[in-house]
């Protein structure tokens, strides 16, 4: 058996190498363990609108090599046969082009957003620093606390049906809960438009950023941060079990039967592997091993990257929204449940900016994001509906598309308003001792923000000045 | 109206069953009384008394890694036991909760048999499946009748079975072309004969036979619950709701003395950092009544103040009290506490108080075994 580390890391995504790095730079002796050859594979979509400033300042990415390409990206909200509808950050030009579509949602947009964007930043103590919301909402006023209240137990689709009457408008807007891995038609997935209302990027609420190199250039300044802090980076490294000692987590032990001592895990995996694989049968209880066994939702949000001959229609420095109304979404997701490919997905096209700096220049990519999509889909099925989809407001697209790729669906937690709501030690700690979460699963909604790596390398850091106390 | 489910010793007890009273457990339609609860509850403790306890829950765990199943599963380690040999245990919830309280008996270096008053199928299955175990249920395959009384063992003796069995073991015999089991797991002393479903007639008409010189009689339900009572024995389902959830904090072993089916040694069972440190607010006693009026879930007031609750209550025909098991508060359990019952009103009488006071338990030491 090699010399202990003070934490072990599992997973080298951007929630592992936050982690691994933060341990690092506090003095711990941490190791990453990736089971892939390289870092940098599939690193999922082309935006970011959730990362934690704070990650970004303490582990001074920006000195890394991070940029944007783009910083704030406006929403272009895709009419079929009609106008177009822009909405960015100048209220006024929004509500100008928001009148096309219908002059009560432009005068309802502004106080909708400061409604929105208010009760987003009062809740940010618990999604930002991980207070329980209980005690956060017991803290606010009594007409935000009633809104709260009101929301939690509000579809998104309801909760837009009630402030605007563009059926383009709310199909739009209401893609942020899909983002956060919830049907918008599902109680309380308005609350979930609020969580996406709370984040910051680069300085703006709820902005969405591109930064350059996709995420995979925020994961090579990550692993810069990484190897400037000291931690090892260990990879093509399968760990296939963790090990215990009196029921506390003592290691790992890797796929070619080596075993590394630590008193520490971090898993950036996710929370069913982590539990049920991992561990020995039934560490977690049996209970608790029968509920995470549990079957959960086999759709999700699948990503698409179309490389692309020439510049599509679609402008750089841009979001659009297909999703022609609320309903849109429902249909769809009941034909994935009855196993059916749905004829209309809900889409949302970042087209790839173009880096004249870069040398030689990227390739031009448009990266799709489909919902809902069924783990078992069909790979020439689903680009097929979503390049149909597109098609009908970039006619040829097809003909310009060199290749796709196609992310699929990430496994985790299904979303709920439990994890939602629940501090950070409630869904970063686990039931075996010296074992914690840092992955999507510990975060409130599936979101790359590097939070919940943050909060748990808090927690570790904690606990080693802890054990090294006694 | 849900259809009979009959024990394999259904016929016999339909026959031996003069008043035709029958009760519901565990989804099997059993005697209440053959002929008289006292009588019966009499011949278990100064005779011997055949009870039908085909009920309980039974199911075979197989598998390569059982022994480590049973290691996490039971509140005391079964992996060590060697065949023949038994153990009783709880399983727990995650939280500590009591989800059920058995004996493990092992029958092989890789099967083992749960028996259970509660059946929990689903919970023993999963954990079961999680060391790659296979769980089958023998409830309906075999039979089973407990001799209870000083004179078992003679009866076992007239029976042609060896009786020099030690408690909480079993053995298998060959009986006259039947196939049966012989175990020592009840509280009572006595023994169990386990038989095959089909053999069960059989049986039954040798016990009777060999147990005339005894004066044996086939004792209901309802004597056997005065027996588990004055044993101070909770049972599930009567006296306490087991735990359901797989999270369950309650209910906590200490509250229903079950806290003695943990093995301090023991590390590593599912539920047992959670079990350890539950400190329960309420403590199992005996009630002895100033009354033959049983008094089954009643407060009981100490000081016109209410300290707790009566479970279960009999008439126990030696004690020739009513008796009852209760729930009090942990502080005020102290033995020969005066406390009071407020029996509920009927529309012939207002409220009435009773008077009791707290005993521990068992109300009644088992029966004395006579040598065979």
């Amino acid at each position: 058996m090699s010399k202990p580390y003070d934490v072990l890391v599992i997973g080298g995504g951007v929630e592992g190498l936050v982690a691994v790095s933060l341990l690092a730079r506090a003095g711990l002796r941490v190791q990453l363990l990736e089971r892939s050859a390289i870092l940098f594979g599939h690193a999922g979509g082309a935006t970011l609108n959730a990362l934690d400033p704070r990650v970004v300042k303490d582990l001074k990415l920006a000195r890394r090599g991070l940029r944007f390409a783009a910083r704030d990206l406006g929403l272009t909200v895709l009419r079929n046969g009609g106008a177009n509808a822009v909405i960015g950050r100048d209220r006024h030009a929004t509500a100008r082009s928001l009148a096309a579509l219908s002059p009560a949602d432009a005068a309802a947009y502004a106080g909708f957003r400061r409604e929105l964007f208010a009760l987003a930043h009062a809740m940010r103590p618990a999604w930002w620093d991980g207070a329980s919301a209980e005690d956060v909402v017991n803290r606010f006023k009594p007409q935000q606390r009633n809104l709260f209240e009101r929301l939690a137990v509000t579809s998104a689709t309801a909760w837009l049906g009630s402030c605007f009457e563009s059926e383009t408008l709310r199909a739009a807007l209401a893609f942020a809960a899909v983002e956060c891995g919830v049907p918008p038609s599902e109680a309380g997935s308005a609350l979930a438009l609020v969580w996406a209302a709370a984040q910051e990027m680069n300085g703006q609420q709820a902005a969405v950023a591109v930064p350059r190199g996709g995420v995979e250039g925020l994961l090579r300044a990550l692993a810069l941060a990484a190897q400037k802090y000291g931690a090892e980076i260990r990879t093509a490294a399968p760990v296939v079990r963790l090990t215990l000692a009196q029921d506390a987590v003592a290691g790992v032990e890797l796929a070619n039967g080596e075993t590394v001592a630590a008193p520490l895990v971090l898993s950036a995996l996710s929370r069913k592997h982590t539990l049920l694989d991992l561990l020995p049968p039934a560490a977690i209880g049996f209970g608790a091993a029968r509920v995470l066994a549990r079957p959960v939702a086999t759709f999700g949000c699948a990503t698409l990257v179309f490389t692309l001959i020439r510049a599509s229609s679609f402008d750089a420095g841009m979001r659009f929204v297909i999703a022609e109304k609320p309903e849109t979404y429902d249909a769809a997701l009941a034909a994935v449940r009855l196993g059916a490919t749905p004829r209309d997905l809900a889409l949302e096209l970042v087209a790839s900016p173009v880096e004249l700096a870069q040398a030689p220049p990227a390739p031009l990519t448009l990266t799709v994001r489909a919902w809902p999509v069924a783990s078992s889909y069909v790979r020439n099925d689903l680009v097929r509906t979503v390049g149909a989809l597109i098609e009908r407001h970039a006619p040829g697209f097809m003909q310009i598309v060199n290749n796709c790729d196609v992310l699929e669906p990430q496994d985790g937690d299904a979303f709920s308003m439990t994890r939602l709501l629940a501090g950070a030690s409630q869904r970063i700690e686990t039931s075996v001792p010296g074992l914690l979460l840092c992955g999507i699963d510990a975060e409130p909604v599936h979101a790359v923000s590097g939070r919940a790596a943050r909060q748990a390398a808090g927690l570790a850091i904690a606990l080693h000045k802890k054990a090294r106390a006694r | 109206m849900s259809p009979v489910r009959a024990t394999p010793f259904h016929v016999r007890a339909a026959d031996a069953n003069e008043g035709n009273l029958w009760r519901s457990r565990n989804g099997f339609t059993l005697a209440a009384s053959y002929g008289g609860v006292a009588s019966e509850a009499a011949a278990a403790r100064l005779g011997v008394a055949m009870a039908d306890i085909s009920w309980r829950w039974r199911v075979t765990l197989e598998g390569a890694r059982v022994r480590e199943l049973m290691q996490r599963l039971f509140t005391c380690d079964a992996s060590g036991l060697a065949p023949g040999r038994a153990l009783k245990a709880l399983w727990l919830a995650d939280g500590g909760g009591v989800r059920g309280a058995g004996v493990v008996a092992c029958h092989g270096r890789q099967s083992f048999q749960l028996i259970s008053a509660g059946a929990d199928h689903d919970w023993i299955a999963g954990a079961a499946s999680a060391f790659g175990c296979t769980l089958r249920d023998i409830t309906e395959e075999e039979g089973g009748v407990a001799l209870v009384g000083p004179y078992a063992a003679k009866l076992v003796a007239a029976l042609g079975l060896d009786p020099t069995l030690e408690p909480v073991t079993f053995r298998r015999f060959p009986w006259r072309s039947v196939d049966v089991t012989l175990s020592r797991f009840g509280e009572q002393g006595g023994y169990e004969l386990w038989c095959k479903a089909e053999d069960a007639p059989i049986v039954w008409d040798r016990v009777m036979r060999a147990g005339e010189p005894f004066a044996i009689l086939p004792a209901g339900l309802d004597a056997m619950d005065v027996l588990d009572i004055e044993a101070g024995v909770p049972r599930p389902g009567r006296d306490y709701d087991a735990a359901t959830d797989g999270t369950a904090a309650e209910p906590i072993p200490g509250a229903w003395r079950l806290e003695s089916l943990i093995d301090p040694e023991h590390q590593g069972f599912n539920g047992a950092r959670a079990a350890r440190a539950a400190t329960p607010r309420e403590q199992l006693v005996g009630l002895i009544i100033d009354s033959t009026t049983p008094s089954p879930f009643t407060p009981v007031m100490l000081n016109g103040k209410p300290v707790g609750r009566t479970l279960s209550s009999v008439c126990s025909p030696v004690l020739r009290r009513a008796i009852a098991l209760a729930q009090i508060e942990t502080a005020l359990a102290v033995q020969g506490t005066a406390v009071s019952l407020v029996l509920p009103a009927s529309r012939a009488l207002l409220p009435t108080v009773a008077a009791a006071h707290i005993v521990d338990l068992p109300f009644l030491p088992p029966p004395d075994p006579i040598a065979p």
